[in-house]
């Protein structure tokens, strides 16, 4: 994707603010499917959260967001933190994990913070909250929302799992060794790429020892987050690779491809395999 | 004119003096670290313009000085130049010939020595001679395209004298009586190419006046050239494909001399463009992590570890850093680098580190210089044509494009000073950057070992004799050369230098009178030390000229060559080899096409040069000597070398394999036993608790039930359990270490032996005595064992085992703590049936199928799904629902790709679109229509979901909310009564999750007495339930009490319970089957608590459930005042209830109203 129609497609979010518009990019720029789309709109979703979440967690702000909740509960109102989320901008599911903070806060740790591993639990589990009132707001703001909450983190897990499985299984397929996270880590590496070649192949005279699979949109700010942490650490210690956005990147960030990092959506059908006898 | 027979010292004098190539200006230092290009200093004819002065003190200048030599006619020494050549070089030998030119030798010394004294009195002299200039060279050419003077073979003059002169000079070339080739080559080029604006050009004189000047127009100059070259074809023959193009081209030749430039053609044609792939440079960029070398194991602790992780990449950092940024002007590697640089040499690292640094940091070196593009040569010469047609079509762009042009051209002319060329330059700027000594002194032990594989520091002699005796000069003089060239003052005065030396320079003649027609090898090899003796400033002036002791001769010939492969003399080394070792050959081209598109380059690098110090030798530690390994030295002493390397080889693999293995299996299984012995250990402290692993392991309970801790220290007692167990796991780990030890010493016997025995016959040669590899496989099964053993004892250590040990105990306490904390702080923690989704998770499907939509996908429509229900109000149609049940079904036996927390988000999502279904549509979705849920519930999806959360606050909030609350329930109550009829559910997981409920509000208390009433009854009227186990009696009695025997439901209740009398009586005998009721939840019942603690109650009738649970509630009221003391004591007393699966969460009751 052109970074050019990729600063569109994130004008039309924008204007939007709301998945709604998705299936509308779609149609606009059929090039693209739901998936990409979706995985940009979410990246831009969690950029706006990220940029925003000085302004919501801070002690006053926190404190004023319970007080609405408990005011709603006063008047009996219903989706009362979806509305409240609607009103401040933050996503359903972050501010239902701060209520529930504040609740057990106030009502069973006597104003402390409780530990953050039980609140963990009581997100995961709703059946665990007692007041039926919170439980069912908490419940609802974890099903709406798209971007954060435990479903969220299974799916986001789930999609990363499932494309990691399909790159091993194209692998497989083309009878290509390799070895995986968990081997390398038990052999005691340092850095693991989702998969390291036992043999390497070459794709448009490019040679790839490593691929990583990414199951989300390649964009510049997590592209840049994974060269530093991940890719070039890999080129450090295995040479050139391969990183698969599934979702598609900007076109523009594949510039270290003469250095040793090839970005690509799909697995390349053009590989070229290591033939020692033709030499 | 002259008698130049007469007087050979004139002649010369007059030659070099009166050449263009003459270079009166000051002769450029050696000690000058800038070599320009030692183009012809030119100066212009006008009057009183000085010569030099155009020039400044770094002008190029050239080695050869005149020579005055005296005595011999000029013909006669012109035949010994010819003898000579047919002969064999005599100069080892004595005779007249060639002691004469040993005094020629000297005199030409001599003379160099008085021109140096003279350079002043040069500069001043040259105002008296000003008819005597030198071809013109304007000031302006630099920078602009000049006409270059039509060269005219009619305008020669003096012919006579100039055919001797060439005569001469070619001969002195062919005997090798010039030090440096290539400064011989390039100066025929500078007159081929010489130019002028004026025709009347004459050189300057030195001291000596010179009536004619033969070089003084450029048709003399050329005309000398061109004949020069049709002598020295053999050369000229040696030349790149783009330099022959270039003069085959060259149009004062092709005036001068058809014959030379049609032969020109013909090697042209005849020769193939050698493209020099000959190092491809390595793919791979960076260094490999090998996991052998590289893992933590190679590192003392986790810290050095991820110290060297660290290390790497940001070395890494650094190099890609140079990579972007090194050539912008301005820029250097330890103003912008050396900070980090010496962070990452010198951060608090140990001894580990430095040596994975410097091997690193060699590795990379080696992986980046081999075939490094940058300093390799651009042999093909498109970029000449393509630049003349430019100049022909579109003047004024090739006008600006040729100076950027010929930049890259440039290695800083002819005989340039060492350099750091290309990426060596990092490296180079890296280890001044760092500074670090004990960086230094590891990369230089790390470099002396990667050389030769063993310390003491380089013999460099010893390189060059076994060179001599294997024929592999090639290969050897090429780095030695490059080794020496970075020599500091010292070195060359030290023995073991100047005896190197010497034997470069005899090795230079002797491969002189050998350069083969076409061979580049001697070729190579002449052209470097030539570039080594004349570009090193720290090599005495002259030394080319020197008299090579008599030793250093018999050193060379002494020598006797091996039979093996001379690499010498295979061609080994072509045109793009000779080319990337001397890429200052190109300064010819680069001549020459300034010639062709008249233009002229100006540019030079400036290169650091860094002196190496001359280092002691270490002396070696004699080892312990034994007998057996006396007899065993001797054995392989009396057999080839290749023997012992087959039996080191041998044994270190298969030692290395049973370690491989041995690591991966017996001790994998061994880590497991060790664990398991601990967690018996702990389970036997703990009282050994039947009910498994996850009781057992409850350490810290454990040992509070055995009062080993107080309990109110808990916490802080972990730490005197951990001490106490010390000593145990020492007993485990020591267990293990003599079990490890014990499983090796009966495998590796038979291990190694079999694979050594195959192997050594394998590899040995076949004529080889039987006992001979009889032995050698004895000896190599003992290595290897040695080995395996050696290894064993400093890795399988008590340490070892105790280290991981502990490591497994820490995570235990952790884990115990962490179930403590949340048990205290969590009020509603424990779930009924525990957490049976991580334990009940696995991928079911056999194969996967790719066809089917991804887990994620899925559920990703069922969460919508539920959205939509529950904030939208939308009913969604069956089919759409049945579709998606249908199809997880279908995926969860489909796909291999699922991971268990997807897996609980089905089970848990499922859940809630049935009930929030029956709850908003309760009319439209009944139990009826809940085939496909079943499907899942009792199939694939069980283990998904405790299907006793179904009774859980915010549904039955749901259920009240619902538009027909009746219909709701109704549907709840026969959701229920499903997921007990199928023992998704049991009564009694049922009655706790309603218990748990209610402890948190009693908003819904009527509406499920209500619906726990009914199951109840619909239980036992069906027969295919058996109603023995039915325990809901419990949580009805209790709501009974709750709601009071007035409440409308009460009545239910007793109906319910078939009860005669309400529940609830201090003297109520068994109203029903269960035990009766003896605590009202609103009666103080403190009076009871200690009771609790009394072993001899019985623990697991389900009266002392209800009544512990009052007991808690009374609990309760206190534990806000004594807080922690309190929980530990509960904590405590919770653990006696064995059986009973009371929480602390009700400790939460709220005291009914």
């Amino acid at each position: 994707m052109k970074l050019s129609v990729y600063n569109t497609i994130i004008e039309i979010m924008h204007k939007h603010n709301s998945r709604d518009c998705l299936p509308l990019i779609v149609k606009e720029f059929p090039d693209f499917s739901i998936s990409t789309i979706g995985s940009i709109y979410a990246q831009d979703y969690q950029k706006k959260m990220r940029k925003t979440h000085h302004i919501h967690y801070n002690p006053m702000k926190m404190e004023m967001y319970y007080e609405q909740y408990l005011e709603g509960v006063q008047n009996k109102e219903r989706h009362i933190l979806l509305k409240i989320s609607n009103g401040i901008e933050l996503s359903p599911a972050l501010l239902a994990r701060m209520i529930l903070e504040r609740y057990l806060s106030s009502t069973k740790y006597g104003g402390e913070n409780p530990p953050r591993s039980y609140v963990t639990k009581l997100m995961k589990d709703n059946t665990l909250i007692n007041d039926p009132m919170l439980a069912s707001e908490i419940h609802e703001c974890l099903v709406s929302d798209d971007h954060y909450g435990p479903h969220v983190d299974n799916i986001k897990q789930s999609i990363g799992h499932e494309h990691e499985c399909k790159l091993n299984r194209i692998l497989d397929s083309l009878n290509l060794a390799y070895i995986g996270e968990d081997q390398m880590r038990t052999r005691g590496f340092d850095k693991t790429p989702d998969v390291k070649l036992e043999v390497p192949f070459s794709v448009d005279g490019h040679v790839i020892n490593w691929i990583e699979s990414k199951a989300s949109f390649g964009d510049e700010y997590s592209h840049r987050g994974y060269l530093k942490d991940q890719f070039w650490s890999y080129w450090n210690r295995f040479g050139p690779g391969m990183v698969i956005y599934w979702f598609g990147f900007i076109e523009e960030l594949d510039t270290d491809r003469e250095k040793g990092i090839i970005l690509s959506d799909k697995f390349p059908e053009n590989i070229v395999r290591m033939n020692p006898i033709m030499k | 004119m002259h008698d130049l027979a007469g007087d050979k010292g004139n002649l010369t004098n007059m030659i070099l003096r009166n050449s263009p190539n003459f270079d009166n200006t000051p002769r450029a230092l050696k000690s000058n670290p800038i070599t320009k290009s030692r183009r012809i200093s030119f100066t212009t004819v006008s009057a009183g313009q000085q010569e030099g002065s155009t020039e400044s003190t770094n002008a190029p200048s050239r080695r050869i000085n005149p020579t005055p030599v005296s005595g011999k006619p000029f013909r006669r020494q012109t035949n010994a130049f010819i003898e000579q050549e047919s002969t064999e070089n005599k100069e080892s030998s004595p005779g007249g010939d060639s002691s004469h030119l040993e005094e020629e030798r000297e005199l030409l010394r001599r003379e160099k020595a008085k021109r140096l004294q003279s350079k002043a009195e040069n500069k001043s002299e040259g105002l008296e001679f000003l008819s005597c200039n030198t071809p013109t060279k304007l000031l302006d050419r630099s920078v602009s395209t000049v006409d270059i003077v039509v060269a005219d073979i009619a305008e020669v003059t003096h012919r006579i004298e100039l055919d001797k002169l060439v005569h001469l000079y070619s001969a002195c070339l062919s005997e090798n009586l010039f030090p440096n080739l290539t400064m011989e080559l390039y100066f025929l080029m500078q007159l081929l190419t010489s130019r002028s604006i004026d025709m009347e050009l004459i050189a300057v004189c030195g001291e000596d006046v010179l009536e004619n000047n033969f070089f003084s127009t450029v048709h003399n100059a050329v005309y000398f050239a061109v004949s020069v070259m049709t002598q020295q074809k053999r050369l000229l023959q040696c030349l790149d494909k783009g330099t022959l193009r270039l003069l085959s081209e060259n149009t004062r030749i092709t005036q001068f001399s058809p014959d030379l430039s049609s032969w020109l053609s013909d090697i042209l044609d005849s020769k193939n463009q050698q493209v020099g792939p000959v190092y491809p440079k390595s793919p791979i960029g960076s260094v490999s992590f090998q996991a052998e070398t590289d893992n933590r194991k190679n590192f003392p602790d986790d810290r050095t570890f991820h110290l060297f992780k660290r290390q790497r990449d940001g070395f890494y950092e650094i190099l890609r850093l140079w990579e972007r940024q090194h050539m912008t002007p301005g820029w250097s590697v330890s103003e912008a680098l050396g900070d980090r640089i010496r962070a990452l040499v010198s951060a608090k690292t140990e001894l580990s580190n430095h040596l994975h640094f410097a091997r690193l940091f060699q590795s990379q070196l080696i992986a980046m210089c081999k075939g490094d593009s940058s300093v390799m040569v651009e042999t093909g010469d498109e970029n000449i044509a393509l630049l003349n047609q430019l100049k022909r079509s579109n003047p004024e762009k090739f006008k600006k494009l040729q100076e950027r042009f010929f930049k890259p051209l440039s290695f800083g002319g002819p005989c340039p000073v060492p350099a750091f060329p290309g990426c060596q330059e990092f490296f180079h700027d890296f280890i001044i950057a760092a500074s670090s000594t004990i960086f230094n002194q590891h990369l230089s032990d790390t470099f002396a070992s990667k050389i030769l594989e063993h310390l003491p520091y380089l013999d460099l002699v010893e390189c060059i004799k076994e060179a001599l005796t294997l024929s592999r000069l090639t290969l050897t003089v090429p780095w030695v050369v490059e080794f020496l060239s970075m020599m500091d003052v010292v070195a060359p005065k030290i023995d073991h230098f100047q005896l190197t030396l010497y034997l470069l320079l005899a090795i230079h003649r002797a491969c002189w009178r050998d350069l083969d027609r076409g061979s580049y090898g001697y070729l190579l090899i002449v052209t470097m030390i030539s570039w080594l003796l004349d570009a090193i400033s720290v090599i005495p002036e002259g030394f080319f000229f020197v008299e090579i002791p008599v030793h250093v001769f018999e050193i060379v010939s002494s020598v006797k060559q091996k039979s093996t492969t001379h690499l010498d003399s295979i061609g080994f080394v072509d045109q793009s080899v000779y080319y990337s070792c001397c890429p200052y050959l190109l300064e010819l081209r680069t001549l020459l096409t300034e010639f062709a598109v008249g233009s002229s380059s100006k540019t030079s690098t400036i290169r650091k040069i860094t002196p190496i110090s001359a280092e002691d030798t270490s002396v070696h530690k004699p080892s312990d000597v034994q007998i057996q390994l006396q007899l065993e030295e001797n054995f392989f002493h009396n057999h080839p070398a290749s023997l012992r390397r087959c039996v080191d080889f041998v044994a270190e693999r298969t030692a290395s394999n049973f370690i491989k293995k041995f690591r991966t299996s017996s001790l994998q299984t061994l880590l497991t036993q060790s664990r398991e012995a601990l967690n018996t250990h702990l389970m036997s402290q703990a009282g050994g608790s039947p009910s498994g692993k996850a009781k057992g392991l409850n350490l810290s309970a454990g040992v509070v039930s055995e009062g080993l801790i107080d309990p109110p220290y808990g916490a802080c007692s972990r730490l005197s359990v951990k001490d106490k167990l010390q000593h145990d796991i020492l007993k485990i780990a020591q267990d293990h270490v003599a079990q490890a030890k014990a499983v090796v010493a009966k495998d590796v016997g038979s291990y190694c032996e079999g694979r050594i025995k195959a192997l050594v016959l394998l590899l040995l040669p076949d004529e080889q005595s039987e006992s001979v590899k009889q032995t050698a496989t004895e000896i190599s099964t003992r290595l290897s064992q040695e080995k395996v053993h050696s290894w064993i004892n400093k890795h399988i250590t008590v340490q070892m085992f105790q280290s991981e040990l502990s490591l497994e105990l820490d995570r235990i306490l952790k884990s115990q703590l962490l179930n403590q904390t949340r048990s205290v702080s969590g009020p509603a923690e424990i779930s009924v049936s525990g957490n049976p989704v991580e334990s009940g998770f696995e991928v079911i499907a056999k194969e996967h199928d790719d066809s089917t939509r991804f887990p994620s996908d899925v559920l990703i429509d069922i969460k919508d799904m539920v959205k939509l229900v529950i904030l939208k109000n939308v009913s969604p149609e069956k089919i759409a629902v049945k579709n998606l049940l249908v199809e997880t079904k279908t995926i969860l036996e489909k796909r291999q790709d699922w991971l268990p927390g997807i897996f609980r988000s089905f089970g848990q999502l499922i859940l809630d679109l049935c009930l929030s279904l029956m709850c908003y549509f309760p009319e439209d979705w009944t139990v009826e229509d809940l085939d496909e849920f079943e499907v899942l519930w009792t199939g694939s999806l069980k283990s998904a979901i405790p299907f006793s959360s179904a009774v859980n606050s915010y549904t039955l909030k749901l259920l009240e909310d619902s538009p027909k609350p009746k219909f709701a329930w109704m549907n709840f109550e026969e959701l229920l009564l499903m997921f007990l009829r199928l023992s998704l559910l049991s009564t009694s997981d049922l009655q706790q999750s309603c218990l748990n409920v209610l402890s948190g509000t009693q908003d819904y208390v009527e509406n499920l007495a209500v619906c726990l009433c009914h199951i109840v009854e619909k239980l036992e009227t069906d027969p295919d339930h058996c109603t023995d186990g039915c325990e809901l009696g419990d949580v009805l009695e209790w709501i009974y009490q709750v709601c009071g025997a007035e409440a409308q439901v009460s009545h239910l209740i007793l109906q319910t319970l078939k009860l005669d009398s309400p529940p609830g009586h201090e003297s109520g005998g068994p109203v029903t089957d269960h035990s009766p009721i003896r605590l009202d939840p609103r009666s103080d019942s403190s009076s009871e608590t200690d009771k609790v603690h009394g072993k001899d109650r019985p623990s697991n009738s389900e009266s002392n459930l209800v009544e512990c649970l009052h007991k808690n509630k009374k609990l309760c009221s206190e534990m806000n005042k004594c807080s922690n003391n309190c929980c530990e004591r509960m904590d405590g007393i919770h653990v006696k209830l064995d059986g009973l699966s009371v929480s602390m969460q009700d400790l939460d009751v709220s005291v009914p109203k």
